[in-house]
């Protein structure tokens, strides 16, 4: 993986999410709306603005691994790396996800300040990664638009219904975020810091491996394959590449 | 063979022996008027185009002898299968396309033409047999295979990059073979998702040959296409083809019989029906 190649995968993916403006800013104001509606209640009000800020960046993730499947295999029949597309469409959501993290990080000190703001900012950010790890991740289990749409519902249905008390509630993906805004809004007492970090870095690592070995075995052509040992050999004039099932 | 390919061809033909475009043009409508009175076949009346052009060549002066000549196999495949859902779609099949040389597969509907083309790709795994390809890749896909929210500038770039090339090479490189499609890739501000049919499978051909691939797997390459675009996709996989490269083009175009230098009917059982 070269950083260049990192980069531009990752400017791609800006370029192409840049001219969907529309979709941008329903997804943008899909916090918003979580926000305004609990905004009399503070905790209440934190936690749906960040468990807001989850599902947008989860959705972009999906479709963004979702809608260049095809051309993503043709690129690296051409010699692309399938690491750096990844990375690089990565790296790309993450900078998407920390502007809007940004964005209502300043709201919410503007807005309605809470006992600790930079544990809201540590929410955002861990929320913003793990939310994009979902959606790439689910993007790389289901190649359909649908189906994958249909799945990130259920997530979200369980996450917004299942008691956060619950042992159950500690295998969805984003218990994190309330263990971190409760936290962040009620103090110590209320929440664990160290068993949020710890939930949402188990959680990011997990989806992390699911998206990279399905990405591997899904974009690893045999000619992408032969071209790399064709370079490791110094071109020794043997077939570049060869498939036997 | 209808008049129009043959003088097509012809008008290849003459060019690579070095014959300039005012020559090759006035030969053309000279034998143009002569095929419309007489009619008939022109392989009965004058030849190949390529025997035809090297007698007109040598009557002009001195030029150098064709040298197309098929060189070592770049594709080979054996013995080759593929099931989907316990339903065989493609059974035995085997060929070799040399250096230098064009094959076209042909068959009906569901006859996996596509898939082979996959299967050569590696981009679908067979369910037996063997696929050898000697060299880099250039694929271009029946349909898909872009990004629909990028400039075709943009993928220049993008697949450029696989390739080795920079930015402003992988933008040079191919505009210089949408040029010879007679298209403007560069100025093309609009996305993909808003580009017609024929113009997306030229940049798809284009993306396929930026950065010189010794093996061109193309499916239904000039789809959509217009005629005079489709006369100049042939003209370019000609040149490719005279530069040495392997080429194996899906199409259902009867006129592409004429054109390649062997066809493979693929269907139950498959059968290379002309060399």
């Amino acid at each position: 993986m070269r950083l260049g190649s990192i980069a531009l995968a990752g400017e791609m993916v800006l370029r192409a999410l840049g001219r969907r403006r529309l979709s941008l800013a329903l997804l943008a104001l899909l916090p918003l709306a979580f926000f305004a509606a609990r905004h009399q209640h503070v905790g209440q009000s934190i936690r749906f603005l960040v468990l807001g800020v989850a599902w947008a960046v989860s959705t972009v993730a999906f479709f963004a691994g979702v809608s260049g499947r095809e051309a993503e295999r043709r690129l690296c029949l051409t010699g692309s790396s399938w690491g750096s597309l990844v990375a690089g469409r990565i790296m790309a959501l993450l900078g998407l996800g920390a502007c809007l993290s940004g964005g209502y990080l300043l709201l919410v000190v503007m807005y309605q300040p809470v006992a600790s703001n930079a544990g809201v900012a540590l929410d955002l950010a861990s929320t913003t990664i793990v939310a994009v790890l979902l959606g790439t991740s689910l993007g790389a289990i289901l190649g359909q638009e649908l189906e994958g749409a249909l799945l990130l519902f259920m997530v979200w249905g369980l996450q917004f219904m299942i008691d956060p008390a619950s042992t159950t509630a500690r295998f969805l993906p984003f218990w994190s975020t309330r263990e971190l805004a409760t936290h962040a809004v009620d103090g110590p007492q209320a929440g664990s810091l160290s068993a949020g970090l710890l939930h949402a870095a188990v959680t990011s690592t997990v989806l992390l491996a699911l998206t990279a070995s399905l990405s591997a075995s899904r974009l690893r052509t045999r000619v992408s394959d032969a071209g790399r040992r064709r370079r490791s050999a110094g071109r020794r004039g043997e077939p570049s590449s060869s498939a036997a099932p | 063979m209808r008049p129009e390919t043959w003088l097509e061809q012809l008008s290849h033909e003459l060019a690579t022996r070095g014959l300039t475009p005012v020559d090759v043009a006035s030969i053309v409508v000279e034998l143009q008027g002569h095929l419309t009175e007489a009619g008939g076949d022109p392989l009965g009346v004058f030849g190949s185009p390529a025997e035809y052009a090297s007698r007109v060549a040598a009557s002009i002066g001195p030029v150098e002898a064709p040298v197309r000549r098929p060189g070592r196999p770049r594709i080979r495949v054996r013995d080759l299968a593929m099931s989907y859902r316990r339903r065989p779609v493609l059974r035995g099949v085997s060929l070799d396309v040399r250096a230098g040389e064009v094959l076209l597969l042909v068959g009906p509907n569901g006859a996996g033409k596509s898939t082979l083309l996959r299967i050569v790709a590696g981009l679908t795994r067979p369910t037996s047999g063997h696929v050898a390809v000697s060299g880099p890749i250039g694929y271009a896909p029946q349909s898909g295979g872009l990004f629909e929210h990028l400039t075709p500038a943009e993928h220049l770039v993008l697949f450029g990059r696989g390739r080795g090339l920079t930015r402003a090479r992988a933008q040079r490189e191919g505009q210089h073979i949408a040029a010879q499609l007679g298209w403007d890739a560069m100025s093309d501000g609009q996305v993909v998702g808003e580009l017609s049919g024929g113009t997306r499978q030229k940049l798809n051909v284009v993306l396929a040959g930026l950065g010189d691939p010794d093996v061109l797997l193309l499916d239904e390459p000039y789809q959509g296409l217009d005629w005079e675009s489709t006369r100049r996709f042939w003209e370019l996989l000609w040149a490719w083809r005279d530069a040495g490269r392997a080429a194996l083009v899906v199409s259902h175009a009867h006129d592409a019989l004429d054109r390649v230098d062997a066809v493979m009917e693929l269907g139950v059982p498959s059968r290379e029906v002309a060399r």
